[in-house]
């Protein structure tokens, strides 16, 4: 299953976790979970922009960390590796 | 006193369930040694008294997190008579992954199969005989809210304290895995290893590469599991993979044997509007065409309706000030400070407002409502195309608001080629703070067209950055772009308290920004403005004056070689909005923006107004900016460049706009 989510994840530029739950025949809630498993094992990371970056102390700027445009996720190395050898 | 705890995943009424079996018989307090609540409660049933521990909500018992330790500890080290795992009806399949782990620890288990209620209503239907069977551990439906089955499962759990050891199924991990747990287990029963925690589930872990377990590993037993690990693992595939991946086997087959829930629609709503929206041909107009809107309506609704009644308050109460200031015989130099300089500065730079306020408002809404990841995307497609990273693009949607946290979110970008080229890329992204500028100079120039104008600035800004990021990946920074995988969040209507918190924000910023950095730096420079002592205030005679005719020939070839213009320009590099409130304060005795129009209008030309947005849209960005470049960077090189390379591309471009203008008759 881990495995299926990372070929899948792979395989797309950009997903959603309900058309992730559809091609696995699972729920969405379970995707989210799967995607929590992946991360811990290090094989994919998740960044949120900006706000993992957001430290409120920036001078000058008026965005205040509210701001949440998009939630990537990366492949790691780890992760490359084991998709290259299934 | 016989203790049973209640451990669940977050959400799944655990702590309902609790409530429900305790009443108020509770006390919170916290575990030793670490900042996770314990709470702690009685239950009173036949006349017996019984130890309730609600565990912290978790999804597995791993050693990720305190709430993880905590509970496992608990289970393995206190050995409570019964543990009853509240699983949640409606994420079943989800949920009983924490049940796995609770059968590995060989621990007594009552599943308390909860919220059945709203399974009903999802029209999910679970055979609970069969679920029961196929764990090998008691399952009671319970409704905790309205105490449904809490009598039952009292019942159950008093049974199995008196069953003595109940046997349960295990999961089966394939011979291979069994072999080398087994294979653990006998060394570590035959060891001196002194610890509290089972024999078999401590081989599991080892396997699994626990960290928390395999520092109180004695280290001839950690090399072993290594070695059993390496037997184990199947190419890249680690033996914490396969031991996970098998617990969701086991937990698939038991779902599809005892659970039936309606079939999802393969294709939804939000995958329908997404083929359009994110269309390979449509995708990049369609993306241009709601930006266009956005703008039409931040005029609509900022300009010709707030921005008026701003401008005739603004004036009232500048007019207001200066009588009472001429009533009560203030000197003159402070009357002049107050009402050209503070009030013709900052004041210029505040009736832009209600504009920023409705810009920020709407793309509040889009971010909101899921769209801003799918114009990311689509933008992604087109910066891979170029050669470039997709979350460069992010960082410049990022700098829309400000290039500050655009900078920081460059981030992002893992390999430094990437990174840097989103870094110097960025100061081209108009920022909030330059908006204002663009108002007050659309305002005066181009009325019957301010929003396709506003839109084609911000366009330019990002294709500029796009095309120098070119250059540079052809040039100074070499190298592949690394992948990522962007998430499109479902489509939802943004709410009407977070749309406005969110637009609160940036406005409080600005304003807070106009009344400290904007305020200090109009002060400095209406001091040079009348200064040396006797001069004519904002004359060119003045220091201020001086100044700027001495930068003022750089800008001639681009049209607005006026001291005027030269000095807002030098202002912006301090901060951008400092632009219109320096323009504000040296056009002597204007104070409102409509005054400042008809200033500028006297002042430029069309053609030479354009050349001067371009040049603010593009030169040295502010010095906050630099800063963050420098910090990020780690170099001074990188920030002086950046300043020195962006004033030459602003000027370059300002030149060429305002000469060609000039050969084909525009003014």
């Amino acid at each position: 299953m881990l495995i299926d989510i990372l070929r899948e994840i792979n395989n797309m530029k950009a997903f959603s976790k309900k058309a992730l739950a559809s091609k696995l025949n699972t729920s969405e809630s379970m995707v989210e979970h799967l995607l929590i498993q992946l991360q811990r094992m290090g094989y994919v990371s998740e960044e949120k922009v900006p706000n993992d970056f957001c430290n409120k102390k920036c001078a000058g700027c008026n965005i205040n960390c509210s701001l949440n445009i998009a939630n990537t996720l990366i492949i790691t190395d780890k992760g490359k590796k084991l998709l290259a050898t299934q | 006193m016989n203790t049973i705890a209640l451990v669940g995943n977050p959400n799944s009424g655990k702590t309902t369930l609790f409530n429900a079996l305790t009443g108020t018989n509770q006390h919170v307090g916290n575990w030793p040694g670490v900042t996770v609540e314990k709470k702690e409660g009685i239950l009173n049933f036949k006349n017996k008294k019984y130890n309730i521990v609600d565990l912290p909500g978790t999804y597995s018992l791993g050693a990720y997190s305190e709430d993880e330790i905590v509970a496992r500890d608990f289970i393995l080290k206190d050995e409570p008579d019964v543990v009853i795992n509240v699983v949640d009806a409606t994420n079943i399949e989800r949920n009983l992954y924490l049940t796995t782990q609770l059968l590995e620890m060989g621990t007594k288990v009552i599943v308390a199969l909860n919220m059945m209620d709203e399974a009903k209503e999802k029209n999910i239907s679970i055979d609970i005989k069969k679920l029961s069977k196929e764990l090998g551990v008691p399952v009671v439906a319970t409704i905790a809210s309205k105490k449904n089955g809490i009598e039952k499962l009292i019942e159950e759990s008093i049974n199995m304290m008196s069953a003595g050891n109940v046997p349960q199924n295990k999961i089966n991990y394939g011979k291979d895995i069994d072999n080398e747990i087994n294979k653990l287990k006998e060394i570590i029963e035959n060891s001196n290893l002194n610890t509290e925690y089972p024999s078999e589930w401590i081989a599991i872990k080892l396997l699994e590469g626990d960290e928390y377990i395999s520092e109180i590993t004695d280290k001839n037993i950690l090399k072993i599991a290594h070695e059993s690990g390496d037997a184990i693992a199947i190419a890249a595939m680690e033996p914490e993979l396969i031991i996970v991946d098998k617990r969701y086997e086991f937990i698939g087959n038991i779902v599809n044997k005892t659970v039936k829930k309606p079939k999802e629609e393969i294709i939804t709503k939000s995958d329908k509007i997404d083929k359009v929206l994110t269309h390979k041909w449509l995708g990049l107009p369609i993306f241009a065409l709601i930006m266009l809107i956005v703008y039409q309506l931040t005029f609509a609704i900022g300009e010709d309706i707030l921005q008026e009644g701003l401008n005739a308050g603004m004036e009232t109460f500048t007019a207001s000030v200066e009588s009472f200031l001429v009533n009560v015989n203030a000197p003159e130099l402070l009357t002049a400070f107050i009402t050209d300089g503070i009030l013709g500065g900052v004041g210029a730079v505040i009736e832009f407002v209600p504009l920023i306020a409705v810009m920020y408002l709407l793309l509040g809404i889009l971010e909101d409502s899921g769209y801003m990841a799918r114009a990311a995307y689509v933008m992604d497609r087109i910066m891979r195309s170029l050669g470039l990273h997709g979350k460069t693009f992010i960082s410049m949607l990022v700098g829309v608001g400000c290039n500050v946290p655009g900078i920081m979110a460059t981030r992002t970008l893992d390999s430094k080629k990437d990174r840097m080229i989103a870094i110097l890329i960025n100061p081209f992204i108009s920022c909030g703070a330059r908006l204002p500028i663009y108002l007050v100079f659309i305002s005066a120039f181009f009325p019957k067209h301010k929003a396709l104008i506003l839109f084609s600035i911000y366009a330019f800004g990002f294709l500029v950055a796009i095309i120098m990021g070119k250059i540079f990946s052809k040039t100074l920074f070499e190298g592949e772009s690394s992948y990522f995988v962007m998430e499109l969040p479902p489509y939802r209507f943004p709410t009407l308290k977070g749309t406005l918190l969110n637009m609160w924000d940036k406005v409080s910023s600005f304003l807070k920004r106009a009344g400290t950095t904007i305020f200090a730096v109009v002060t400095v420079l209406w001091i040079l403005s009348v200064l040396p002592y006797g001069v004519e205030p904002y004359s060119q005679s003045s220091i201020l004056g001086k100044i700027g005719t001495v930068i003022a020939p750089i800008f001639k070839p681009a049209g607005f070689g006026t001291w005027q213009a030269s000095v807002g320009l030098f202002a912006g590099i301090v901060a951008k909005e400092a632009v219109v409130a320096t323009l504000g304060m040296v056009y002597a005795g204007v104070e409102e923006g409509a005054q400042l129009v008809t200033a500028i209008q006297g002042a430029f030309t069309p053609l030479s107004a354009l050349s001067f947005m371009i040049m603010t849209l593009l030169y040295t960005p502010c010095a906050a900016v630099i800063g963050t470049i420098r910090r990020e960077t780690n170099s001074t090189k990188w920030a002086v460049f950046t300043a020195l390379y962006t004033f030459a591309v602003g000027w370059i471009i300002s030149v060429a706009i305002f000469q060609i203008g000039g050969l084909f008759g525009l003014s």
